[in-house]
């Protein structure tokens, strides 16, 4: 599966060779309807790899203010003077300062940040295009991949005087601003672009203004001519010789240009080592162990079907789904189609203890909650019992896609958030739920026994109280894949979020069953906690929305 | 092939040794370490933090006010505070420029580190040497979480033992524990450490070698990820070497991680290292000396050491001392007597037209050439056709003795400017002795301006660069002397300078420039204040 969003990722998608994994190309500005493609993939697949397309921050704002600065000053003084307040951070474009213009929407980053913690493999054409994604998106994927390309050799060997200014957008801003920084060349200084190769002949430098792929400096280096490249490109690290500017100072382009005259011709070097992007083996007990998932469900037949879908899927060969219908409508038919549910009908309804009987159940070796309105991506299983067997640890947690819609009854989608999975620590846990909401945790069935099972007290937080009896003896494992796909009622439906007291009895009882008597600092975190869920009547277990659009069924959005 | 390696502390050093081996005509390579700002920052606050601190829930906060940024000390908030001195700052990205690689070991260092240096890509070379491995092969009695870290700073061994406290694990410690009073942990050695861990934690924070080497032995691998060993290794849990809580997170992410594996060989652009000419069309340069004879003899050797071998020196001595017995030395040098004293111009003059070189470059006898400045100048000049190249230049600072000698105390480089028509009318950034250009140009153009008493050379950049372009080699290839007792022409001679600007306004009113003929005025109503003399920037650290 392949898709492209942004007609630049179309343009890139071609010059990419073909990829086992689900590959999702998009631009930055696409990336609101990227982002549903990437949770469909990783709901279906279980694997992703991303190849984002977007500028350094720095060259971006030149292709998007340049020519207000040039129009706005005509004088050559005047405008080196702006360039220079340019580079300097200190120009006032429309009554902002230059630095405090931000290339991007900040909504855009926020959602590139989510899509880089999705994927399991990020695709760029060079280290420095990857650093810049990475550093923008202040994220590090597990895995990076780099693209390397050979050079064509197509055009001819240069002997020219002229110095070129190659460009393949054609934007007359762009154009123009490396005109100026070239005004004092003596040398002819000519702006060509695709179409225009016969240009080439004559050059001495070529400066290319391509500040986000290698690709043209690639095409272009073999003719011979020594290369003047854009640093947020990252053709430099394929063509040695090549020297770089920084677009948004000025003055370094014509600097290059001055050393390239001096330096030979651009020879390509070698290529960066990739990374594996395979999975390695398991260890065997992993496949050997059981696995049984607890779905408490009442009266989400279309729900339900959605959370045993994704059971059906799990890679791990041994997952049960030990459907526990609290008091609602018969699912006897609907789990019948499913060969890894098996059902436990209860008449009269009690979800505290409804957890505990299904546990009572099952002799798995690991046992996880899902509940009936969230699905789990098909490696879920498989990579938390790898992770549990592999560090002997009591329970792994792992990240979550949070889709919003509007209410169970309308399963409209109304926007996506992806949290990667929290460092787990006693002390922020002895406070509040650092790790909202159960079914991204596995933990080890045996010890769960011990321990006598969930919380019966508690009708919300009953997991927080889990993990706090579970950490006082084990230390947790956290793995870095989105594996769970939550629903959040955006009408507050869900348990933990819906209005009331439920929330302030709760706390006070995790409270009172671990208490902190002997750490005032966590003592008065608590009580400040309590404090703002009184008044407010909850605290936010999931960060705010974004709007997405256009909205889409929940069912079809994540399973079709 | 030499490698410096260098730290911020210790930048001064790297310095004078790159400098060094250059005098030797040595391919020098600059190792860079300890120089990721933040990372320093986090190592200098953290016993600061433990000391002003008392109890597990105070430091916590503080260490989580590290990470975020908001951390206060002194009464100060952390982002005024400077992590790496200035001065060690300028003084390494002066050893940068002077070197001809800079060896990094990891991508990811660079990235972090070229921005605070403004290292040039070319001259980047990224390797590991990771040859020392630890003994020990497999990890058998696994459980124990493992801070591995016999030779860095206890302050990166106590951060690391704090982050781990909540964990149920035991806590291994090889290293030195003198900051870790009153936390939970076991001294151990490495062999025994390693044999039962489950988790091998690697602060060496800009270093991946270590880390190579023990993934090897099948624990899980956490390190910071200024490391840059996901370069080299996969299935390593990285944190941020500021950040407590991923560190702790990055524990619980190794230990349920596939194990490490090295997957790749650093593997290096490959620095610009391409062979210089060593011989083709001829280069004279020309020294004029006026009774300075000590400086003489290392001006000339200098040039007599030259790595390009078609060359020819021609002195010019416009002084009463007689420096023949020098000069004899040098078979491939002349001499040209002034007859009288002409001054330093007509004395240029004299020289050029004795000159018989396609190339032209001159020296002052206070100044030197490092040995491959004509290779370089040459093979710039070649490769770009042009007619006039530069490279940049050293500034050395001499301190006057009681005995009339002079002693080096510091190295600078600010001459390092670009020739651009239009900032040239007010600012000379390059060193007179670091071009070379072509001898016809020279003498077509009429030579050196004699109307000038100092200056000429900028005045010739003015004149050039509206015709061509100059090539600028991005090296350091000579050295320009600054004395402390007043005796440079810079510093004496403030009327000539002031002369030389008038005269500059003279041959160009720049009267369709006027932002740049009012730039020009102001800098010369500054100079009338100061009486035209210059000062020159003193170098960052001087020498102990």
């Amino acid at each position: 599966m392949r898709a492209t969003f942004g007609e630049r990722a179309v343009w890139y998608e071609a010059r990419l060779p073909q990829f086992a994994d689900p590959l999702v190309i998009f631009e930055l500005h696409a990336i609101e309807r990227a982002l549903p493609a990437m949770i469909a993939a990783r709901m279906r697949a279980g694997r992703l790899t991303i190849a984002p397309l977007i500028d350094a921050p720095r060259a971006a704002l030149v292709e998007r203010l340049g020519a207000a600065i040039l129009a706005q000053h005509r004088e050559t003084e005047a405008r080196a003077g702006a360039l220079f307040a340019y580079a300097q951070g200190s120009l006032v474009v429309s009554g902002r300062p230059v630095r405090l213009i931000g290339p991007y929407d900040p909504s855009d980053v926020a959602q590139l940040r989510e899509a880089t913690l999705l994927a399991d493999c990020l695709i760029a054409p060079s280290r420095t295009h990857a650093l810049a994604i990475q550093s923008l998106a202040n994220a590090r994927p597990a895995n990076l991949a780099l693209l390397s390309r050979p050079l064509q050799a197509a055009l001819p060997l240069a002997a020219g005087a002229s110095i070129i200014i190659w460009d393949r957008s054609g934007l007359s801003a762009l154009r123009a601003w490396f005109t100026f920084a070239l005004r004092n060349c003596a040398a002819c200084v000519f702006v060509a672009g695709p179409g225009e190769e016969a240009r080439l002949v004559d050059a001495r430098v070529v400066v290319l203004t391509e500040s986000s792929t290698p690709l043209e400096a690639w095409r272009i280096a073999a003719c011979g001519a020594a290369l003047v490249v854009d640093r947020t490109s990252g053709a430099h690290e394929w063509l040695a010789g090549a020297q770089t500017f920084d677009r948004a100072d000025v003055r370094t382009i014509a600097r290059a240009v001055g050393q390239a005259l001096g330096t030979r011709a651009p020879r390509p070097h070698g290529t960066i080592g990739l990374a594996p992007t395979t999975v390695a083996a398991r260890p065997s007990a992993a496949e050997m162990a059981d696995a049984a998932l607890i779905v408490r469900t009442k009266d989400r037949p279309r729900l339900l079907e959605r959370a045993l879908e994704s059971v059906e899927a799990q890679t791990h060969a041994r997952t049960r789904a030990i459907v526990i219908n609290d008091g609602g409508e018969s699912v006897a038919a609907l789990v019948a189609r499913y060969p890894r549910a098996t059902l436990i009908e209860r008449t009269k309804s009690d979800y505290r203890t409804a957890a505990n009987e299904a546990l009572a159940s099952t002799a798995a070796a690991f046992v996880g909650v899902l509940d009936d309105d969230d699905a789990l991506a098909p490696r879920h299983v498989e990579s938390l019992v790898d992770a549990l067997v592999r560090s002997g640890a009591d329970l792994a947690v792992c990240g979550a896609a949070l889709t919003y819609v509007k209410s169970p009854e309308n399963l409209q989608v109304t926007g996506y958030t992806i949290v990667d999975a929290p460092p787990l620590e006693r002390s922020a846990l002895l406070v509040g739920n650092t790790v909202p909401g159960a079914t991204r945790v596995l933990v080890r069935g045996e010890v769960l026994r011990r321990l006598g099972g969930f919380n019966t007290d508690l009708l919300v937080a009953a997991d927080c109280e889990l993990w706090l009896r579970l950490t006082a003896a084990s230390d947790a494992v956290r793995i870095s894949g989105i594996e769970v796909a939550y629903t959040v009622f955006n009408d507050r439906a869900n348990r933990s979020l819906s209005p009331g007291t439920r929330q302030y009895e709760a706390l006070r009882t995790i409270y009172a069953l671990h208490p902190t008597c002997d750490r005032p600092a966590l003592e008065t975190a608590r009580k400040a906690l309590l404090g703002a869920v009184e008044r407010y009547g909850g605290y936010p277990m999931v960060p705010a929305t974004r709007q997405c659009v256009p909205p889409l069924p929940l069912i079809e959005a994540t399973l079709d | 092939m030499t490698r410096v390696l260098a730290t911020p502390e210790r930048s001064l050093d790297a310095l004078r040794a790159v400098v060094a081996a250059r005098e030797r005509a040595e391919h020098v390579t600059l190792v860079l370490r300890g120089c990721d700002s933040r990372a320093v920052f986090a190592v200098a606050t953290t016993p600061h933090i433990l000391r002003s601190t008392t109890g597990y829930d105070e430091r916590r906060a503080a260490f989580d006010a590290l990470a975020s940024g908001s951390l206060v000390i002194d009464g100060r908030p952390m982002n005024d505070c400077e992590a790496i001195d200035s001065r060690f700052v300028k003084t390494l990205r002066d050893a940068a420029r002077c070197a001809d690689a800079i060896e990094v070991a990891s991508w990811t260092q660079w990235e972090r580190v070229a921005p605070l240096l403004d290292l040039p890509y070319e001259r980047a070379s990224i390797a590991v040497d990771w040859t020392e491995r630890p003994s020990i092969k497999s990890a058998d009695r696994r459980g124990a979480v493992v801070v591995y870290a016999p030779k860095e700073l206890p302050a990166l061994v106590a951060f690391c033992v704090f982050a781990l406290q909540e964990m149920r694990a035991p806590i291994l410690v090889v290293g030195d524990t003198s900051l870790c009073e009153g936390m939970r942990f076991v001294s151990e050695t490495g062999p025994r450490a390693l044999g039962c861990a489950r988790a091998v934690i690697i602060p060496a924070l800009d270093d991946p070698a270590v880390a190579l080497g023990i993934a090897a032995i099948d624990a899980a691998l956490v390190a910071p990820f200024t490391s840059g060993i996901d370069e080299y290794c996969s299935g390593v849990a990285r944190y941020a070497p500021w950040d407590r809580l991923s560190l702790l997170g990055g524990v619980q992410a190794a230990l349920g991680a596939d194990r490490p594996r090295v997957h790749a060989v650093p593997t290096s652009p490959g620095t610009d290292a391409f062979a210089l000419p060593t011989d083709g069309d001829l280069v004279t340069i020309v020294i004029r000396t006026c009774d300075r004879r000590a400086m003489f003899e290392r001006a000339i050797a200098s040039v007599a050491a030259q790595t390009y071998r078609a060359l020819e020196i021609v002195v010019v001595n416009d002084g009463s001392e007689p420096v023949e017995d020098v000069v004899k030395g040098y078979p491939n040098a002349r001499i040209v007597g002034n007859s009288t004293r002409l001054g330093a111009i007509p004395s240029l003059n004299v020289g050029l037209r004795a000159a018989r070189g396609r190339w032209f470059g001159w020296l002052d006898d206070d100044d030197r050439l490092f040995p491959d400045h004509v290779a370089r100048l040459v093979d710039a000049l070649e490769r770009s056709g042009g007619v006039v190249a530069h490279a940049d230049t050293l500034s050395e600072y001499f301190e006057h003795q009681s005995d009339g000698s002079y002693r080096p105390y510091g190295f600078a480089v600010y001459l390092d400017g670009d020739v651009d028509r239009d900032i040239i009318h007010i600012n000379d950034g390059i060193g007179p002795m670091s071009a070379l250009l072509d001898r016809t140009v020279l003498v077509e153009s009429g030579g050196f301006d004699e109307e000038f008493r100092h200056a000429e050379d900028w005045a010739l950049w003015i004149r050039l660069s509206r015709k061509y372009d100059f090539v600028h080699v991005r090296a350091v290839t000579a050295a320009y002397s600054i004395r402390d007792d007043g005796s440079n022409m810079m510093q004496y001679g403030g009327e000539a300078m002031l002369h030389a600007m008038r005269r500059f306004v003279t041959l160009d009113d720049l009267r369709d420039r006027p932002v740049l003929a009012a730039l020009r005025r102001e800098l010369i109503a500054t100079m009338e204040r100061t009486g035209g003399r210059a000062g020159f920037p003193q170098p960052p650290l001087r020498f102990a």
